[in-house]
Order: structure tokens, then C-alpha cells, then sequence
């Protein structure tokens, strides 16, 4: 197959070809594919240099397991699910230490239930992008997305920042898609409020 | 009395209302409080920028250095 005949050729034909022992089919899954497995790895483990450790990982894992894959999902999920294990392989092996949870930011009731402060305050996470230059946004962003608890980041990232749809985000993480909505809710619930506290911190 | 009688009960509910999984009743009673509370729409607002708000803040790309020691340690390790 011509070099074009590889661009335009879909991921399971590459899959096929990359089976049967050919080295640039696997060699183009790995160019359309690295920048989001990259990004994915970069957003569950926090920094570059695991990112591309993580990134190396789950190649060679893909290209050890290929002739497995059985096309029962989207290649790309099937990645996704590599990458994902892999990032929270490396952070496990890593054993940092722990991180300060983030639920002092969980947001706050009275005793009837109502909302704690005014909407002012309790909006300021909508307006992060305008109040925070856009450096110590993305730090606090990252910083944000490290202090989740482990597997309410998992399902944050692909589902929220990945952008995969809940049922996928289930299906990789082997748990129903309620379980995913509860963690992805308590991961929005905690970044709202840290970014708002940034947002208020910097008025 | 209805299901959703507080800022609470409806925070509580915020993803699957956004996830589209709510029963229609639910659903309605979330409608009817937070068109009368300022608080919950303030809630609503930035409970629903957090992923794009993070999603852009932490956006990376992989520079053509990175690409090019992704393919050594693949060739390398591969034969």
C-alpha cells in the first residue's frame, strides 16, 4: 500500500495490516493516534515526563496486544483504555505523596439546604477564563485535576475533558454509567470550587 | 412535597439533569426551583463551565522532539 493509501486507510485496516507484520501500518496508528493518547496520559498523570513514559508504555503494550484486539470496540477506545491503565499503573508505582483532597471545596448548605453565599461568589468558577491569566489558570487547573482522588479523575478526564460519552467512559472503566456520573459529578463539584476560590483569591 | 425542595436536593441531581437521565416529574421540579432561585442558577453557571474551563487550561501538545523519541523507543524495542 502507497504511503497515501496508509493516510487514508481506516484505523482497522491498519490494525489488520499492522498484524500481519506490517511495520509502517502500525507506525501510522501510532502518528494519528499519539497526540490524544499524549494528551490523555499528560491530564491523569500530571507531567510531561511521565506523560511520554506513559505515552511509550502503552504503545508497546498496543503492539504486543494488536493481535488480540478483536475490533469488538472502536481502536481508539481500545487505546484509550491501554493509556488509562498505564497512567494510573505509573502513578501507583510512583506511590507519591498522597495529595491534600480538594473537599474543603465542596460546596456549602445551610440548614434548610440552601445554597452558602451570594450567587456573585458562588458563580466565580463560570468566570475563571476572564478573572485569571492564563498561566496560573492552567496551573490551577492542573493542580486541580491531581488532587482528585484517583477514581474520580479517571472518569473526569475522558469524560469531561476527553469527551468521550458516559456509556465509553463505563465500558472502559468496567463500571455502570451511573457510578461514572457519580464520579464525574463529585470531580466537577470539587474543581468548581477550587477554580472559584482562585477567582475570588485573585479579585 | 416535592422531590426537589432544596439547593441541595437539585445540586445533588446536577449531572444526571445534564446527563439527560432524569425522570420528566424530576426534571420539572429542578426547572421550577432554579427559575425562582438566584443561587441555583449562579450554581448552574459554573457547575457547567468547570469542562471547558479545565478542558482548554490544560491542553497540551506533543512538540516533534517527543514524537521522534516515541518512534526510537517503539523501533527500538519492537525488533
Amino acid at each position: 500500500m502507497s504511503v497515501d493509501g496508509l493516510a487514508a486507510a481506516p484505523d482497522e485496516d491498519l490494525v489488520a495490516r499492522a498484524v500481519a507484520g506490517d511495520e509502517p501500518a502500525f507506525e501510522k496508528l501510532v502518528e494519528r493516534h499519539q497526540q490524544r493518547a499524549y494528551g490523555l496520559a499528560r491530564r491523569l498523570v500530571g507531567n510531561d515526563g511521565d506523560a511520554q513514559d506513559v505515552l511509550q508504555e502503552a504503545f508497546l503494550s498496543v503492539y504486543r496486544k494488536l493481535a488480540g484486539f478483536r475490533g469488538e470496540s472502536r481502536f481508539s477506545t481500545w487505546l484509550f483504555r491501554i493509556v488509562t491503565n498505564a497512567a494510573l499503573m505509573h502513578l501507583r508505582a510512583r506511590a507519591r505523596r498522597p495529595q491534600e483532597p480538594l473537599d474543603a471545596f465542596l460546596p456549602g448548605f445551610d440548614g434548610d439546604g440552601r445554597h452558602l453565599g451570594e450567587p456573585a461568589e458562588i458563580e466565580a468558577a463560570a468566570h475563571a477564563a476572564e478573572r485569571l491569566d492564563r498561566q496560573a489558570l492552567a496551573e490551577r487547573a492542573q493542580q486541580g485535576v491531581a488532587r482528585l482522588p484517583e477514581i474520580y479523575r479517571a472518569a473526569f478526564v475522558l469524560r469531561d475533558l476527553e469527551e468521550m460519552p458516559t456509556a465509553e467512559v463505563a465500558d472502559l472503566l468496567g463500571v455502570g454509567p451511573d457510578v461514572v456520573r457519580q464520579r464525574v459529578h463529585r470531580a466537577r463539584l470539587m474543581l468548581r470550587g477550587y477554580l472559584g476560590d482562585a477567582v475570588e483569591g485573585a479579585r | 412535597m416535592s422531590p426537589i425542595s432544596t439547593c441541595r436536593d437539585g445540586t445533588d441531581r446536577l449531572m444526571e439533569y445534564m446527563d439527560g437521565v432524569l425522570d420528566e416529574p424530576l426534571r420539572q421540579a429542578i426547572d421550577a426551583h432554579v427559575a425562582g432561585c438566584a443561587r441555583c442558577q449562579a450554581f448552574v453557571r459554573s457547575y457547567a463551565a468547570v469542562p471547558g474551563v479545565v478542558r482548554d487550561a490544560t491542553r497540551v501538545t506533543l512538540g516533534p522532539e517527543a514524537r521522534d523519541a516515541l518512534r526510537r523507543a517503539l523501533a527500538g524495542r519492537r525488533s
